[in-house]
């Protein structure tokens, strides 16, 4: 596969932090690529040094098989952003925005190629509205056409859900995958939002701290052979006992009252049995190793499951 | 860099901000036409009452279109800087707190460019907000009040001085003067794309550069021995009314103004390279904190 970012040993020192310490990754052509971190990882000043916004302190960054220091221009050519909040001008129209934009790329457009753009994010039909009119998922869905008016190779979006509604983020992810799926575009898109790069991303990165954590395959990272489950029963504390005398005793743990099994996946419906079989009236049985979990354990951030990786 | 250029220009035509400095200047000087419409003798009166008994002067004819273009260039050239500084002011930083400059620096142009460029709508900016006030100072002036010879009102010195222009040489002195006074004023232009380079919002530039330049015009009117020497030469603000040096027609032995002539080239000359290499200087500083700047905005 034709590697499209290559980031090695990219650092960031502001004056009294690191904020990327080493970092290392690759997006290919036709991913999409997860970034994932907490507020404060550093995804967001990586994003910057990969559009130039930000001069790296250390590290090399090669897009599209060049280096971005040397070949700015020509890169920059092919690579659309919306970079946290979709900032546009006011005053002008969703039109003539979009059309201020395709000149400072060097683009003649005409008014019907501007239009089926605005049409693609579905925004045709307020074309001629001021932009000071919009909601904020309007204005990040005019910020997407923006970033896809030069019809470019890789498309950067940060957090392009903050601050939407649930209908605003279901389409800005509908939006990522038809792009991806019909346009065949590479994405680079950050969130700290996981469900959302579950749903998305085929390859994903997550950050803490300045540092990578992991990087990979969505699918394999988040199939691991066991997963974590909760139980709940009308008698929790037997239930915990009767599991203790099972062939689960050894990854079992009860946490303020609540029943925590690892357990293999394929093995959950004979646990369900087992219950039953013992006269267990059982409420839940609720995986919990989502990509949220994985995430929360690999930061370190939540003693539940933390416990059982100790 | 043309067609970045034009971009420029059309979102200072289409801010509703850029329209603020065509109605202040329209408005002063329309005030200013219909006071000495109502009542210009009185201020005639006023400044000849010094020198009155050594002239005959037919005051009627004193205020003309001439004359009164040169009241208020003298008025309106210490307030424009500050309506240039609301446009090149609001440069950079505006960009920075609308959250667009972001996107713009994330375009296939350099840094570099995008200054220049910013610099150039400001500079057209000023001449365009010159050429204005030109048609309603000089123009409308002419039309208002008629023409006819430009007498001076000059403080040489301790003496008063009164210096008559005839009025077959004064349009090239108001050509000359507009022209230095666009020099002048995109001293104060790219001072304010310098300061605008390191702010997130539009307030801090244009206060500041209207801080600086109030601040340096105080201190460039403080008439004391020390502060002409050693302070003045040094503050840009001491060359913005240079212009004022077209209007000061050179005198021959026998003491009559000398027609096509000004009585001091050569401080015109060295003003005009001072207030352009102050432009250079504040320029390059902008460009080289622009380049070098990391845009967390």
């Amino acid at each position: 596969m034709k590697p499209i970012i290559e980031v090695s040993q990219l650092c960031k020192n502001f004056k009294h932090f690191t904020a990327v310490n080493n970092l290392n990754f690759t997006v290919y052509k036709g991913d999409v690529f997860g970034f994932l971190g907490e507020n404060g990882a550093g995804k967001s000043t990586t994003i910057r040094m990969l559009l130039t916004l930000i001069e790296p302190t250390s590290g090399n960054i090669n897009l599209f098989g060049e280096n971005l220091q040397k070949n700015r221009k020509e890169i920059l050519n092919k690579v659309g952003a919306v970079i946290e909040k979709p900032d546009l001008y006011k005053y002008l129209s969703a039109f003539d925005n979009l059309n201020l934009f395709a000149k400072m790329s060097r683009l003649k457009l005409s008014k019907n190629v501007l239009l089926e753009q605005l049409d693609l994010v579905g925004l045709a039909d307020r074309w001629d509205s001021k932009v000071k009119t919009f909601s904020q998922g309007m204005k990040q869905r005019l910020g997407i056409a923006v970033a896809l008016v030069h019809n470019p190779e890789l498309i950067v979006l940060d957090e392009p859900t903050n601050g939407l509604d649930p209908q605003g983020i279901a389409d800005i992810r509908n939006l990522i995958l038809k792009l991806s799926h019909e346009r065949g575009k590479t994405i680079l898109v950050s969130s700290h939002l996981l469900s959302e790069i579950e749903i998305i991303a085929n390859r994903m990165l997550i950050m803490h701290k300045g540092k990578k954590i992991v990087e990979g395959d969505v699918n394999s990272l988040l199939d691991p052979s066991k997963t974590i489950v909760k139980i709940e029963t009308a008698n929790n504390q037997n239930a915990f006992e009767l599991l203790s005398n099972s062939i689960w005793s050894e990854d079992l743990k009860i946490i303020d009252e609540q029943i925590l099994l690892k357990i293999a996946k394929k093995d959950v419906p004979n646990l369900n049995k087992f219950l039953i079989q013992h006269s267990v009236d059982v409420y839940l049985i609720q995986p919990l190793h989502s990509l949220e979990n994985y995430f929360l354990n690999l930061t370190k951030s939540t003693a539940h499951v933390e416990s059982f990786t100790n | 860099m043309l067609s970045l250029l034009q971009i420029e220009l059309y979102k200072i035509y289409r801010r509703p901000r850029t329209y603020i400095a065509f109605a202040a200047i329209t408005a002063i000087v329309l005030i200013f036409q219909f006071a000495f419409k109502s009542d210009g003798q009185s201020y005639m009166n006023l400044m000849l009452q010094n020198v009155q008994d050594n002239f005959e002067l037919d005051k009627s004819k004193a205020i003309n279109g001439y004359f009164m273009c040169y009241i208020i260039l003298n008025t309106l050239l210490v307030q424009v800087p500050i309506l240039v500084a609301l446009i090149a002011g609001d440069a950079i930083s505006g960009e920075a707190n609308m959250g667009t400059l972001r996107l713009i620096v994330t375009k296939p142009f350099s840094r570099t460019q995008l200054i220049i460029v910013k610099f150039l709508a400001s500079f057209i900016f000023t001449i365009i907000l010159l050429v204005w006030m030109a048609i309603l100072a000089l123009f409308v002036s002419l039309l208002i009040f008629g023409s006819d010879d430009l007498l001076i009102f000059r403080v040489k010195g301790e003496e008063s001085q009164i210096l008559q222009i005839t009025q077959d040489d004064i349009l090239w002195r108001y050509f000359a003067a507009f022209g230095y006074a666009t020099i002048a004023l995109t001293v104060i232009a790219s001072l304010g794309i310098l300061l605008s380079v390191f702010a997130e919002n539009s307030i801090g530039p244009i206060v500041a550069t209207v801080c600086i330049v109030l601040f340096f015009t105080i201190v460039s009117n403080i008439n004391v021995p020390i502060i002409d020497k050693n302070i003045k030469p040094w503050l840009f603000t001491s060359y913005l009314v240079g212009w004022k040096g077209f209007f000061y027609i050179g005198i021959d032995a026998e003491g009559q103004p000398i027609k096509g002539s000004v009585e001091n080239w050569m401080a015109i000359r060295n003003s005009l390279y001072i207030l352009i290499a102050h432009i250079g200087f504040f320029l390059g500083a902008a460009i080289y904190s622009f380049r070098n700047k990391d845009i967390l905005s």
